[in-house]
């Protein structure tokens, strides 16, 4: 009789020690506007792009530096500005055969940036994102396959928005939605270079 | 009466009232269990928020939902949704400004977005100001001529100027009505306030709750006994 008497008691410490750490975080005892530090470097660049690219027996990359009406076309497919300059396009090939597309990309989390790279085969369909790089103490739940798996086989026909199209991770909105935005962006860019009715060189 | 029958009657009504709460409890562990999976109750409604008429262009409209902005140039007749990147939620005030109805302006609930062409292409409005805590919740936006913007957040209220690229408290910020203490209610029900490991504990727990109160009214069944025994 003892022993469920004292789980409840711990439970009810866990959950109060939670409150007052929730409240305090409101009040931004803990947690400054900068966020707190807490870089996880989960793949490098050169580990992404070999996980992307397993089969891949060569690897280059391709910048594109859009001209203004490029530009124009881009924002208004994203409906958004684009402050890039330039977009460097990993490719990949095995014997010859191309092996897709990835564009390793920033978006802005709550706090602090999310590196990730985004994976289209050659039909410009995601098949693989990774998180690289995660700087916030939470939310680090988008590294997950669980959420990251929800944009495979996405094109530049789906809207990728959060909660309609894309289920965010509970406690990490910001950083849903920036994964979102950034494979979107991601999608966009491939598209408009590489399709084959796209208006890039 | 005597001690007997009063035993008796609170026998009765201790299992009447328990009967009555195990609805309760039902319907706690029920709701409880689906509210970690929001997914299942399929997409949540798109209420209309609010709406702005472009003052260049005759029957054209834009209006902010729970999930953008939605256009409309038939005069509210046919809604299309407006293209966005990273499109505001909760969008609480569509507005255009005064000095140049290019200029629109749409408050979501933690973001505000800007178009410099009437709602082709927008761009996110930083707002970043001494003492800004990140989940601060803006709440309504105003323009005036002369460009100043006008944002009540649930910390205050915050001037804007130079199209909102540098932002200044009016006042001082408001601390006391940061706290969303029915935020925190709704974490602690749903076990969100423990992460994760929480929603889990919780969803257990609403299984557990179904699981006790179907097996007891099935044992008290099966043991020949009902509510008015």
């Amino acid at each position: 009789m003892r022993q469920p008497l004292k789980l409840l008691l711990v439970a009810a410490a866990l959950t109060l020690v939670g409150a007052v750490d929730t409240v305090h975080g409101q009040d931004g005892l803990f947690e400054s506007p900068d966020g707190p530090e807490a870089v996880k470097v989960y793949y490098t660049p050169d580990e992404a792009l070999a996980k992307v690219y397993a089969k891949a027996d060569t690897l280059w990359a391709e910048e594109w530096v859009p001209t203004p009406s490029e530009r124009s076309e881009l924002e208004n497919r994203l409906g958004w500005v684009v402050a890039d300059k330039s977009f460097v396009v990993h490719r990949g090939s095995h014997k010859g055969q191309d092996q897709g597309y990835a564009m390793i990309l920033e978006e802005q989390g709550r706090f602090k940036p999310i590196t990730f790279i985004v994976k289209l085969g050659t039909d410009l369909r995601v098949e693989m994102v990774l998180v690289m790089v995660y700087r916030e103490s939470r939310g680090d739940g988008v590294k997950r396959q669980r959420f990251l798996k929800q944009f495979r086989d996405k094109d530049g026909s789906d809207h990728l928005r959060l909660n309609r199209d894309i289920v965010a991770v509970s406690g990490a909105t910001m950083s849903s939605r920036a994964l979102a935005t950034g494979v979107k962006k991601a999608l966009a860019i491939l598209e408009m270079k590489y399709a084959p009715t796209g208006g890039g060189s | 009466m005597t001690g007997k029958q009063v035993k008796s009657g609170l026998r009765r009504s201790h299992r009447w009232v328990g009967a009555v709460a195990a609805v309760f409890i039902l319907i706690a562990g029920v709701s409880g269990f689906l509210l970690q999976y929001p997914s299942w109750l399929g997409p949540p409604a798109n209420p209309v928020l609010s709406v702005a008429a472009d003052p260049f262009v005759s029957g054209r409209l834009l209006r902010g939902t729970h999930w953008g902005v939605e256009e409309t140039t038939d005069s509210g007749l046919t809604w299309r949704e407006v293209n966005m990147l990273a499109a505001p939620t909760d969008v609480a005030r569509v507005i255009f400004s005064p000095d140049d109805p290019l200029i629109v302006h749409a408050l979501g609930r933690h973001s505000l977005v800007s178009s410099r062409d009437g709602g082709r292409i927008w761009r996110d409005i930083s707002i970043s100001a001494s003492g800004l805590p990140p989940n601060t919740t803006y709440l309504d936006l105003d323009v005036v001529p002369g460009g100043l913007l006008y944002l009540l957040t649930d910390g205050g209220l915050l001037v804007g100027a130079n199209g909102g690229k540098s932002w200044e408290w009016q006042g001082f910020p408001d601390q006391g009505s940061s706290r969303d203490w029915r935020g925190l209610i709704h974490d602690l029900h749903t076990g969100q306030i423990m992460g994760a490991t929480g929603r889990r504990i919780t969803g257990i727990g609403a299984l557990a709750l179904l699981f006790i109160t179907v097996t007891g009214l099935v044992l008290m069944r099966r043991n020949g006994k009902t509510f008015r025994q």
